[in-house]
C-alpha cells in the first residue's frame, strides 16, 4: 500500500541506530494510530486476541460521544432560552461548538505534547491513556472557563496526576478529576458560584442570564425549583458542559457495560450507596438539601456522569472484584454526604471520587489479605485435623 | 523430575516383550496452513520438515512451526528434529503484516476476539485463520477484571503478576506462586488487552523462587 510505503520511508531516521532514534516513540504513536503494527509474538502464547488498549479507549470515547453532543446542544440551549430572542437549533449548536471545541483542542494538544515528551524522555511507547482523559477534562469544566486555565489544569493533571507516578497504569488519582480539582482550588471564582454554569452568565455585557445550578439553589435554601424531574433526566439544566444529561450518560453506560470496558460493579455499587444515603437524608429532612428526593440526587450535579465515566477508571479505582463493590458503595455514600453537609461544595462527586481513589489501594489491600488468609486456611486444614 | 508419556511406556513394554526397540510416536499435525490435519505415525527424532510437507504444508511460506499447542508450545525451525516430548506440531502463518485502523472496535471480525468490542462472538462455530500477529503493542496494566475472567483458580492473577515483576518473594509466596505453572496463565497471555507476557513473567518468578528459596 502506498501509505504504508510512505510511512516506512518516513520512519527510516527513527529506526534503531539512526539519527533520531530517541524520538521514535513520537513517530510510532502516529504510525500505530494509522496501522496495527506488524509485531509478532515472541514469548508465551503464539496467538493473541484482537483487543488492545487502543480499542478499549476508543470504546470509552464512543460511550462519551452522546453526552458530548448533548452537552454542545445544552450549552447553546441554556444560553438562548434565557434570552428573549428567537433562535434555531443551528444557532444553538454553533454557540455550543464555538465554546466547547476550542477547549477540547487545548486539552488534547497540551496533554498529548506532555505525554509525547515523557515518552521520548523515558524511552517507552506513548500509552493511550490520554485519549480518554483529554476528552473528559473539557466535559467537566464550566463553560466559560478561560482556555489558558484549561491548559494549565491539563498540564498539572498530566504532570503531577499521572506522569509523576509513572505514567498510564500507575496513577493513584483520576487525571481528569485532578485537572478539575486543580482548577477548582486554584481559580475558585471561575469554577463555582452562581454565574459560571450557563454560557455568558458571568459576562456583564449580557443581561438576563442566570447561571445557578439546582444544587446551588438548594444550598442557598430555595425550596421551589424551576426544573422538573424530567428536565433533570434529560439534562436541560445548567451545569458543567457535558455532565447534565442522565439519559445520555445511561446510553454511554450501556455501551461500556455491553462491551465489558466499564465495571458494572462500581456503577451499581455507587447507585446503591447514593440511593441509600439519599433515602436516609430524606427521612432526616432538616433542610432543603436533605429533603431533595434521593431519586433526583442521582440525576443532578454530575453524579451519573462521575459514576459512569470517572469512578470506573480502572487504574485509579479498586482493582479486585470484591473491592469494586466496596469502592462503589463508598463513592455513592460520600457523594451525597458531601453534597448535603457542605454548602460550599454542591459538587460533591469530584471530591468523593478523589477521596475513594486515595483509599482504593487500602480496600484492595484488605481484599488481598482476605484471599491470602482463606487460601492459607485451606492449605493448613490437614494439620488442624491431626492436632 | 522426569516424566514419561503413555506411548513411551508402550515402547518399553514392547522392548521387554519382543526385544526390539521401536520408538514410534503418534503425533498430531494441525493448523490453518496444514492441508491434511490428522495423526501421523513417525519415530522420535525424525525431521520436522518431512512430516509437515507430508501434511501438505509449503515450507517456503512464512510460517511458524510450534512444538506443542499454540498457547503453550515453543517455536521450532523446520530443519529441527522431533523432540522426545513432542506430541503435537502446530503450524501458523507468521502475522508480520499491518492492518490499517485495525484497532477500531467492530472491524476486522476475522481476527477472533473473546471480548464484545468485536463481533466475532456472534459466530462461535466459525473456523478462524489465526496468525501470530501481536495485534497491538505491550502496554502497562490498565484494564482490571479481564484476567479473573479467564483464570480458573482462587488466586488473584494480576496481583501475582505484579509481585513477580517486582521480585517480592514474601508476597509471591502468599499470593500463590507455588500453586501455579506458566501454562495456567496461557489464556491470560492470549486475552490480555495490554499484551502482557504473563507466562514469561511467571516463569521468571518461579526461577527466582527456585534460586532464592531452593
Amino acid at each position: 500500500m502506498n501509505i504504508r510505503n510512505t510511512i516506512d520511508n518516513l520512519k527510516k531516521p527513527f529506526n534503531k541506530g539512526e539519527k533520531w532514534e530517541r524520538f521514535a516513540p513520537a513517530f510510532n504513536a502516529l504510525d500505530t494510530f494509522l496501522f496495527v503494527p506488524n509485531h509478532t509474538t515472541k514469548h508465551g502464547a503464539h496467538i493473541r486476541d484482537a483487543v488492545d488498549l487502543k480499542r478499549t479507549m476508543i470504546t470509552v470515547i464512543l460511550a462519551l460521544l452522546p453526552a458530548l453532543f448533548y452537552g454542545i446542544y445544552n450549552t447553546g440551549f441554556q444560553y438562548y432560552s434565557q434570552l428573549d430572542i428567537d433562535y434555531t437549533i443551528i444557532d444553538i449548536m454553533i454557540h455550543g461548538s464555538m465554546k466547547i471545541v476550542p477547549m477540547i483542542a487545548v486539552s488534547y494538544i497540551v496533554g498529548l505534547a506532555i505525554e509525547f515528551a515523557f515518552a521520548v524522555f523515558r524511552g517507552h511507547e506513548v500509552n493511550e491513556g490520554y485519549l480518554v482523559t483529554g476528552l473528559l477534562i473539557p466535559m467537566i469544566m464550566p463553560v466559560d472557563i478561560p482556555l489558558w486555565m484549561v491548559g494549565l489544569s491539563v498540564a498539572f493533571a498530566v504532570f503531577i496526576g499521572k506522569e509523576a507516578f509513572g505514567g498510564t497504569g500507575m496513577n493513584i488519582l483520576n487525571p481528569a478529576l485532578t485537572a478539575r480539582a486543580f482548577a477548582f482550588f486554584a481559580y475558585p471564582t471561575y469554577m463555582s458560584g452562581n454565574q459560571v454554569w450557563v454560557s455568558e452568565a458571568s459576562n456583564p455585557a449580557v443581561d438576563g442570564v442566570s447561571g445557578e445550578t439546582i444544587l446551588g439553589m438548594l444550598a442557598s435554601g430555595s425550596s421551589s425549583l424551576p426544573y422538573q424531574s424530567m428536565d433533570m433526566f434529560m439534562g436541560s439544566i445548567p451545569g458543567s458542559i457535558a455532565e447534565t444529561s442522565t439519559l445520555m450518560v445511561l446510553i454511554g453506560a450501556f455501551i461500556l457495560i455491553y462491551t465489558g470496558v466499564g465495571s458494572w460493579r462500581i456503577m451499581l455499587g455507587s447507585v446503591i450507596g447514593a440511593a441509600l444515603t439519599g433515602m436516609l437524608f430524606n427521612l432526616w429532612g432538616v433542610n432543603e438539601l436533605m429533603s431533595f428526593s434521593w431519586m433526583n440526587h442521582l440525576m443532578v450535579g454530575g453524579f451519573a456522569f462521575g459514576v459512569v465515566f470517572m469512578a470506573t477508571d480502572p487504574v485509579s479505582a479498586a482493582q479486585t472484584m470484591k473491592g469494586k463493590w466496596i469502592y462503589g458503595l463508598l463513592v455513592g455514600l460520600f457523594c451525597i454526604l458531601i453534597r448535603v453537609f457542605n454548602p460550599a461544595y454542591p459538587e460533591g462527586v469530584m471530591l468523593a471520587i478523589l477521596l475513594m481513589n486515595v483509599f482504593a489501594p487500602t480496600i484492595d489491600h484488605y481484599v488481598i489479605e482476605a484471599n491470602v488468609k482463606r487460601r492459607l486456611k485451606r492449605i493448613n486444614k490437614p494439620l488442624i485435623n491431626i492436632a | 523430575m522426569w516424566t514419561l508419556g503413555a506411548e513411551d511406556i508402550a515402547i518399553i513394554g514392547r522392548y521387554f516383550m519382543t526385544g526390539i526397540y521401536n520408538p514410534i510416536r503418534t503425533i498430531a499435525v494441525s493448523g490453518p496452513p496444514v492441508k491434511y490435519p490428522q495423526y501421523y505415525k513417525t519415530i522420535v527424532g525424525s525431521e520436522i520438515s518431512k512430516i509437515i510437507s507430508d501434511a501438505g504444508v509449503n515450507i517456503n511460506d512464512s510460517l511458524r512451526i510450534i512444538n506443542g499447542d499454540v498457547l503453550t508450545g515453543s517455536k521450532v525451525n523446520h530443519d529441527n528434529f522431533l523432540g522426545f516430548y513432542n506430541n503435537t506440531l502446530s503450524v501458523l502463518r507468521e502475522g508480520d503484516h499491518y492492518r490499517m485502523f485495525g484497532w477500531i472496535p467492530f472491524v476486522n471480525n476475522e481476527v477472533p476476539s473473546i471480548y464484545k468490542t468485536s463481533f466475532s462472538w456472534l459466530f462461535p462455530n466459525k473456523k478462524y485463520d489465526l496468525d501470530t500477529n501481536l495485534n497491538g503493542e505491550e502496554r502497562a496494566f490498565v484494564v482490571t477484571g479481564e484476567m479473573e475472567k479467564v483464570f480458573p483458580m482462587d488466586i488473584l492473577p494480576m496481583q501475582l503478576l505484579k509481585e513477580c515483576m517486582a521480585g517480592n518473594i514474601e508476597k509471591m509466596e502468599s499470593l500463590g506462586i507455588y500453586e501455579v505453572a506458566p501454562e495456567d496463565f496461557s489464556l491470560i497471555d492470549y486475552s490480555s488487552s495490554s499484551k502482557i507476557e504473563a507466562q514469561y513473567i511467571i516463569r521468571q518468578g518461579l526461577d527466582l523462587m527456585i534460586s532464592e528459596v531452593g
